[in-house]
């Protein structure tokens, strides 16, 4: 039987994950004296949980390194171009956080959900601007004057209309 | 007896109109994210969170319970209508009813539908009330072993009963049970994995989890491998035919009520097996001059749906009796009780008996609104099908950015959110379920003080004390049986195939 290699990856990635962690728990300052440390203790709960993760891992690691390889490539599986439209999704969103509060709400979501509408599909430009407005601005009315929450306002203070 | 009196008689006093229109908001909301194909009830409860946290508690129950409810009816539209699921509950609901829309009775199966979904819901609730008094006056008099017990058996059987793999099911609830350890010790004050940070110090905050974890990666995910509806047909209303099915197959829709309260009651079960079961049990008792099930025929429609309805009353049960969630969406309910400041489980029928009364009279008054609800909007809500997929995604991310953000206003909330939806979208890759990681999240607090308090009592003498405690060593059975049956039944499965 041939093993199949992302399950493989992931248990694997797990199992570092774990490591780091437990690694982490170990370093736990505790207050006072080690008599805290029974099972009681705070160091010794979170690991009793990545313990039971580890054994869990381990399992699912025999078990993908057991399975049987796909006779034919998986037909849901997305081919690099769309993994890499999601990526420069999250990029943006990244950067979409730094800027949210000193550019402002209405500055920093309207070209966000542009670029959420044309990497869904959205080929109509006129369309996807007015929709992209009109979006915004019912979400600015709804936190401003049902919720009363004051989003970002911004460089031009264009929030300050509102 | 008398508690369910008591309890009906002071029920509609705990609603106002506030909590009506919450209701009706929540279940016009969740019937549109029940019936759009890639959006679904979890997506629609986790998006509206943020927003509870501007109102009382019954108004925020009342908002997610009737987003529950509406989506659990709402994905049998576009299963009727365009042969696409909404939600994988009305896998089972579409076998007949679309049949039914192709031969030219989408109506009449829309009503059906419709009406099965309001009786569900109106029998588990009254199931509800029936029951979870009287389970939470025995679960108050649990100690922190029998409460820490539970816990665990919530979090294993819902691991056993997410996604293809019980053993990855279990790695993310004891992920979730991990990530609710970040922050300060509850009993000791010690920092645990803040790396010094004060926002760390009080702990991961369950927004930008949940909204991360589902909304974000969802968008994602959608990017990747966009979910689209095809042509909709608007020839649609409401039939009276099918109102007279209420006597004629009464004993169809009372069967399948039960089936799907007992079903809801059970822990990681829900919906989908619930509607199946249901849809089987129908199709034994099938009447000779109906047609066949799998051609239209009305019975199937009815198990299907009325089943899939009342499992929302049942899951609700272990949530307020014994603070363990029935499904997914009641654990983010969960959630949204929390950030109340109410913890879900027994105690709340001595602290807050305002606010269990409130959740027993939303959930009865929403499964009776959907009837009028449902009918008088199905043109309507069907239209809706025809949004293009860039509009609604565009729309999720805009209400789980602001939704988040507005919360507290720290923008570290959204760089949680974007981790989390990362977090997500990597765990989707590898066939992660997510669902046990927030039941885990949810559960962690009350699962640690429970069991280091058991571990206290005992003096370090575990298994002795354990001994003394014939319901914690029962539920710890039940707990060995859902893992030995989940390692055994892909065994049993091999040696059938």
């Amino acid at each position: 039987m041939q093993t199949t290699r992302q399950p493989l990856l992931f248990a694997l990635t797990f199992t570092l994950a774990i490591c780091v962690a437990l690694y982490l728990t170990s370093r736990i300052d505790l207050a006072f004296s080690s008599d805290l440390e029974t099972f009681s203790g705070p160091r010794a709960y979170p690991a009793m949980i990545l313990g039971a993760m580890l054994v869990f891992n381990v399992i699912t690691v025999l078990q993908s390194g057991f399975a049987r390889q796909d006779a034919a490539p998986d037909p849901a599986r997305t081919g690099l171009p769309r993994t890499g439209h999601a990526m420069a999704l999250f990029a943006v969103l990244v950067g979409f956080c730094f800027v949210f509060e000193p550019v402002g709400y209405l500055l920093t979501m309207i070209p966000l959900l542009i670029l959420v509408a044309w990497l869904n599909g959205a080929r109509n430009w006129p369309v996807t601007i007015l929709v992209s407005v009109v979006l915004a601005l019912t979400c600015l009315v709804i936190f401003r004057y049902a919720l009363d929450t004051v989003l970002p306002e911004g460089l031009l203070g264009i929030d300050a209309v509102f | 007896m008398a508690a369910f009196w008591d309890i009906f008689a002071g029920l509609f006093g705990s609603m106002g109109i506030g909590q009506i229109l919450s209701l009706i908001t929540g279940l016009s909301v969740g019937i549109v994210v029940g019936a759009l194909p890639g959006v679904g009830p979890l997506l629609g409860v986790v998006m509206a969170i943020p927003f509870t946290f501007y109102m009382d508690p019954v108004t925020a129950m009342a908002l997610l319970i009737g987003i529950y409810q509406g989506a659990s009816y709402g994905g049998a539209l576009s299963a009727t209508v365009i042969g696409i699921p909404g939600t994988p509950m009305a896998a089972a609901t579409m076998l007949d009813g679309h049949p039914m829309a192709l031969a030219g009775r989408a109506s009449e199966a829309v009503t059906l539908a419709t009406i099965g979904s309001a009786l569900g819901g109106v029998l588990s609730g009254i199931v509800l009330i029936l029951i979870a008094p009287e389970l939470a006056a025995i679960a108050l008099r649990f100690g922190p072993a029998e409460t820490a017990c539970f816990a665990l058996l919530g979090l294993t059987t819902m691991g056993a009963l997410s996604g293809n793999s019980a053993v990855k099911g279990w790695m993310m609830g004891f992920l979730g049970l991990f990530i609710a350890t970040i922050g300060l010790d509850p009993v000791t004050g010690v920092q645990r994995f803040t790396f010094g940070s004060v926002y760390l110090d009080g702990g991961i905050a369950l927004i930008p989890l949940l909204v991360g974890l589902f909304s974000i990666s969802e968008v994602m995910r959608q990017i990747e491998r966009p979910v689209r509806a095809s042509n909709v047909s608007m020839g649609l209303g409401a039939s009276g035919r099918a109102f007279g099915t209420i006597l004629s197959r009464g004993v169809n829709y009372l069967r399948s009520g039960i089936t799907g309260v007992l079903v809801g009651v059970l822990p990681g079960v829900g919906g989908v097996t619930a509607s199946f079961l249901s849809y089987r049990l129908a199709l034994m008792f099938k009447k000779h001059d109906d047609p066949e099930f799998g051609e239209g025929n009305p019975d199937g429609v009815i198990a299907a749906e009325t089943a899939n309805s009342a499992v929302t009353g049942g899951a609700l049960i272990p949530m307020l009796a014994l603070s363990i969630p029935g499904d997914p969406i009641v654990a983010v309910l969960m959630g949204g009780l929390v950030l109340q400041g109410i913890q879900p489980g027994p105690q709340m029928f001595l602290e807050h008996l305002g606010v269990v009364q409130g959740i027993f009279a939303v959930f009865i008054l929403g499964a009776l609104l959907l009837l009028p609800l449902g009918l008088v909007f199905l043109r309507g809500i069907v239209g809706m099908l025809r949004l293009p997929l860039w509009g609604i995604m565009a729309g999720v991310l805009m209400v789980s950015l602001v939704g988040t953000y507005a919360v507290s206003r720290e923008i570290l909330d959204l760089f949680a959110l974007l981790v989390f939806g990362m977090m997500g979208y990597l765990l989707r890759k590898g066939d992660y379920p997510l669902a046990p990681l927030v039941v885990g999240f949810v559960l962690g607090p009350i699962f640690e003080a429970n069991f280091r308090r058991t571990v206290l009592v005992s003096q370090g003498n575990l298994v002795e004390y354990l001994a003394t405690r014939p319901i914690a060593l029962g539920v710890l059975a039940l707990v060995a049986m859902a893992i030995l049956a989940a390692f055994l039944k892909p065994r049993r499965a091999r040696q059938t195939a």
